[in-house]
């Protein structure tokens, strides 16, 4: 019968399925096995990730400028993240909408509970809480800690699996940042330094105070600034700390020219210099800033400091000559970093006497021709509050782990001798002068002698090539009390509208900040 | 009352191979299941309930058609066939929705899929309607023929069901086969699939073509058959991509991932590279009752449905796999048997027909947890968990004990 031939042909079918079947489930669980064992293993094993607890930054009284609070994100499975670092109520909304596939997961996120205060230099945190910008940038190896993690047997949705292999690594959370700032000077400082940049309509400016005999800055304003807790909402180009970039820094660095002239003897306080309208070096014709509305045919090295002369302090320069002249640049530690422990900080361009042009030597003598950052700036003045020894900046005082077993102490390590002890106080009582009858006057503080410089550079064009016509950079760098310095204090302002002088657009400023510091620390008056 | 004597006369062997089924799919299930219930603090033995009320209702459906004589199945053949088709159609405007299909009637916690069960009601029909015309005759038949396969095919390919729609095409040409067609027929209805699979390679296609070409040529083929297969043959070829355009997403995208399931593994792919691990991880022996970690950690959606064969192929290895197999092997051995020892071309037609769709279900299922065909829905007879498959399969065990304890009767 045919059809029992044609059951025949099916049975013979059906047995080459089955042999093709069994073939193939001995090729995968025989042949295969050990590939498909290791793959099964692979996938259900589960890293847990401890977040490690990121440290807190904090002010030299204890206030906190940084710290982390606790957050709900919420997870999709296979998705990813669908939004993080919610409120418990905001993550539990988004959870309902998808219940079987969402979960919450806690995690920590940083918080700047002073907003804008001190933003540049504290920084801001990524979304997986590692520092990008600042101090949480470049001590992240501390503030960070270490990540603990579990290693475990897990489904695909991330559950464990019951009685699963665990393997554990302890984390460690990150230690504390005590800075030498204090909130209450740096709200003062940024609030005065804002109502100037304001009324000068500036492009932005900067404020250091520093304790004038450890180096410690209590305060550290840099304008425009921006709220590390919403960066992403400000123009990138604010996050940088711009107290770390390089400036010319105009007539406040006469200063330095002058404590140089005096130690290298071609000068004493009561030299003679000849009053000149010009000077012409290499070519370069040197003109002052003002008319010279006064009789005499000479001037004082103290005239020159208090009417900002630039021919006076050029003549200095000719007598020190360039390799003397480099060699004191370089006892000031200009061209070289501060040691200050933010990262990008700029060692400034003071380049070898071997290589300058013939006109530098007398540009360099106003500041002009080479350039400093605001740090080098005050730790070179900072010599002539201290009987030549220059003081470090420093900004961070102490690391601290949580549980208190390490601890490191960050403090004035050395001071380098720059002029001898005589030189400065004859360096404070040029400054004391400027202050009393030259273009410092708006700098006075009542009850407090002052000692400082204005400055008034002109704006170096960006990628070289000579300067800015009508665009300069404004400052004033000066301390208080004069017998018994305590405070060093830096104000710049740049490109200001209106008046660009040091002396109009700096000198309240520094009088206003440093005012409110030396009554803050209970300074005793020496001026009545 | 039960008759012993009839019951004595039923098929040993085919019992043990489908309780042997019915028995690794419970463990199976539970396995798959009890672990996500405790999670969420459920009844572990949730799925394992569910099947069994199932195996209840499949029970009732087993002693209905074993103690029917099925003689009188091909009386109510045309009753059951419209039956059928009421329900396919019903479904189709008052089923439940699920993942883009409307394929099931929800009746209070428990869901009823008319086409797993229009399976064996086409089986019944086609042994029927061959059972009558054991040669296609006419033109006449083979519409018929094609307009009853047709009708149901139609209805559940617009659900959409693939998987089912795929077994309806298997059943008639395997019947077809036992029913004597001429080799021409059987080439006619098979090699437009060839067709359809090569298309996609222009090249080898134009080959095939050649080959089929040259085939007619040898056996001097009339010009009808010349224009008949290798004109439905082309015509397939045109069509394919404009049936490809038709295709739900989730269609494209399994038949694509079938193609390279490492493309996309947490996609379309996700299913069948599980699925292999899970199997090859079990190795020779098998983790162990409950201790497969794929199958306790969920990573097959699902599993306890399509996808069963992984469990037992994680568990109970290689060996468990092959004891799979093997009953199957005894179940189809045993209808093919029945077929070819009935007194009458229906019976042989209703048995042969059963041993075609279990055999498909059993190759396309497993075929596909290994990897070496595309997933399409379609469960493992008797193991996977499913009420309407399971009572659709102890429909025909009865239809084959009812078959066995008849086919002697000329003896006594």
């Amino acid at each position: 019968m045919q059809n029992k031939q044609r059951i025949t042909v099916l049975i013979n079918i059906f047995v080459c399925l089955f042999v093709v079947i069994i073939l193939r489930l001995a090729y995968i669980q025989i042949v295969k096995h050990k590939f498909y064992l290791q793959k099964s293993q692979d996938q259900r094993t589960q890293i847990i990730k401890l977040a490690s607890q990121r440290g807190d930054i904090l002010d030299c009284q204890g206030n906190l400028l940084a710290t982390s609070i606790d957050t709900y994100s919420v997870y999709e499975y296979k998705k990813g993240w669908v939004e993080r670092k919610l409120s418990k109520e905001e993550a539990e909304k988004l959870v309902a909408e998808k219940p079987k596939e969402r979960s919450i997961i806690r995690e920590r996120k940083r918080v700047y509970p002073n907003d804008g205060l001190l933003a540049q230099t504290l920084g801001f945190v990524g979304i997986d809480n590692q520092g990008l910008s600042g101090l949480e940038l470049s001590f992240d190896k501390y503030l960070h800690g270490k990540e603990g993690q579990v290693i475990t047997e897990g489904d695909p949705r991330g559950r464990e699996l019951y009685g699963a292999v665990r393997e554990l690594e302890a984390g460690e959370d990150g230690m504390d940042l005590t800075l030498t700032i204090d909130e209450n000077i740096q709200y003062v400082a940024e609030r005065e330094l804002a109502r100037q940049v304001k009324e000068s309509q500036a492009i932005s400016g900067t404020c250091i105070v520093m304790d004038a005999k450890n180096g410690e800055i209590l305060a550290l304003a840099s304008l425009p600034g921006f709220d590390p807790n919403n960066y992403g909402q400000a123009n990138p180009k604010l996050w940088h700390p711009r107290f770390l970039d390089p400036y010319e820094p105009g007539s406040t660095f006469k200063l330095i020219t002058v404590a140089a002239g005096l130690a290298a003897e071609v000068i004493t306080p009561d030299s003679k210099l000849k009053k000149l309208e010009s000077i012409t070096v290499g070519g370069k014709v040197i003109k002052n800033s003002h008319a010279m509305n006064f009789p005499g045919s000479s001037v004082t090295v103290s005239k020159v400091l208090e009417q900002s002369l630039n021919t006076g302090v050029a003549q200095i320069g000719l007598m020190l000559g360039q390799e003397r002249f480099y060699n004191y640049l370089k006892k000031f530690g200009l061209g070289e970093k501060t040691n200050f422990g933010l990262w990008g900080e700029s060692a400034g361009v003071v380049r070898h006497w071997q290589q300058w042009y013939k006109p530098d030597i007398v540009m360099m003598t106003f500041g002009q021709s080479l350039s400093v950052t605001p740090l080098q700036l005050m730790q070179a003045v900072s010599a002539f509050a201290n009987q030549g020894v220059m003081i470090e900046p420093i900004l961070v005082k102490k690391i601290e782990s949580q549980d208190k077993h390490f601890v490191k102490s960050l403090s004035q390590k050395y001071g380098r001798q720059a002029v001898p002890a005589k030189i400065a106080d004859e360096m404070k009582t040029l400054m004391r002068n400027v202050v009393l009858y030259g273009s410092g006057r708006r700098a006075a503080i009542k009850g407090f002698a002052v000692g400082g410089k204005t400055g008034t550079a002109q704006k170096a064009k960006p990628h070289g090539g000579g300067y800015l016509e009508g665009h300069y950079i404004a400052s004033f760098i000066g301390f208080a009390p004069l017998n018994n310095p305590r405070i060093i204090a830096l104000v710049i302002v740049d490109d200001p509208r209106g008046s660009i002088w040091g002396e109009s657009v700096c000198g309240p400023v520094f009088s206003r900040v440093v005012e409110y510091c030396l009554r803050y620390l209970n300074a005793v008056p020496d001026m009545l | 009352m039960i008759n012993f004597r009839l019951l004595k006369a039923s098929d040993l062997w085919l019992w043990l191979a489908a309780s042997g089924l019915v028995l690794f799919g419970f463990f199976a299930i539970f396995s798959s299941s009890f672990s996500l219930q405790m999670k969420f603090n459920g009844d572990p033995l949730l799925f394992v309930k569910r099947q069994f009320i199932s195996f209840i209702v499949g029970g009732l459906g087993l002693i209905i058609f074993a103690y029917l004589d099925y003689k009188r199945l091909k009386k109510l053949a045309p009753y059951f066939y419209i039956v059928m088709l009421i329900f396919l159609g019903l479904v189709l405007f008052g089923g439940s929705k699920a993942l883009g299909a409307q394929r099931w009637f929800q009746i209070g916690p428990f869901s009823f899929q008319p086409s797993e069960v229009s399976k064996i009601f086409l089986v019944i029909a086609l042994a029927a309607f061959f059972s009558v015309r054991t040669r296609l005759k006419s033109i006449k038949d083979v519409g018929e023929l094609l307009a009853m396969v047709g009708l149901p095919f139609l209805l559940i390919f617009k659900q959409p069901d693939l998987g089912t729609a795929l077994v309806l095409g298997v059943i008639l040409i395997g019947m077809l086969a036992v029913s004597g067609a001429s080799p021409k027929l059987l080439i006619l209805l098979t090699s437009p699939i060839i067709s359809i699979m090569l298309r996609p390679f222009i090249y080898l296609w134009l080959i095939y073509l050649v080959i089929v070409a040259l085939i007619l040529f040898l056996t001097n083929a009339s010009w009808l058959d010349w224009f008949l297969i290798l004109g439905l043959n082309i015509l397939v070829g045109i069509a394919m991509p404009i049936i490809w355009s038709m295709l739900k997403a989730y269609q494209k995208q399994r038949i694509l991932a079938f193609l390279n399931p490492a493309a996309d593994p947490f996609g379309a792919g996700y299913h069948t590279l599980q699925s292999k691990i899970a199997i090859g991880s079990g190795g020779f022996w098998g983790k162990g009752f409950l201790h497969g970690t794929q199958t306790q950690l969920q990573f097959i959606p699902e599993q306890h449905s399509d996808f069963i064969f992984s469990v037992i192929g994680e568990e109970f290895g290689f060996l468990g796999g092959v004891a799979v197999l093997g009953l199957f092997g005894l179940f189809v051995w045993r209808a093919l048997t029945i077929a070819s020892e009935v007194p009458d071309l229906f019976g042989a037609f209703l048995a042969s027909g059963i041993a075609v769709m279990t055999a498909f279900h059993m190759a396309a299922n497993i075929g596909m947890t290994v990897g070496l065909l595309p997933v399409v829905g379609m469960p493992l007879p008797f193991v996977s968990f499913g009420g309407s498959s399971l009572l659709m399969n102890m429909i025909s065990l009865g239809i084959l004990q009812s078959l066995s304890m008849r086919r002697q009767k000329l003896i006594f």
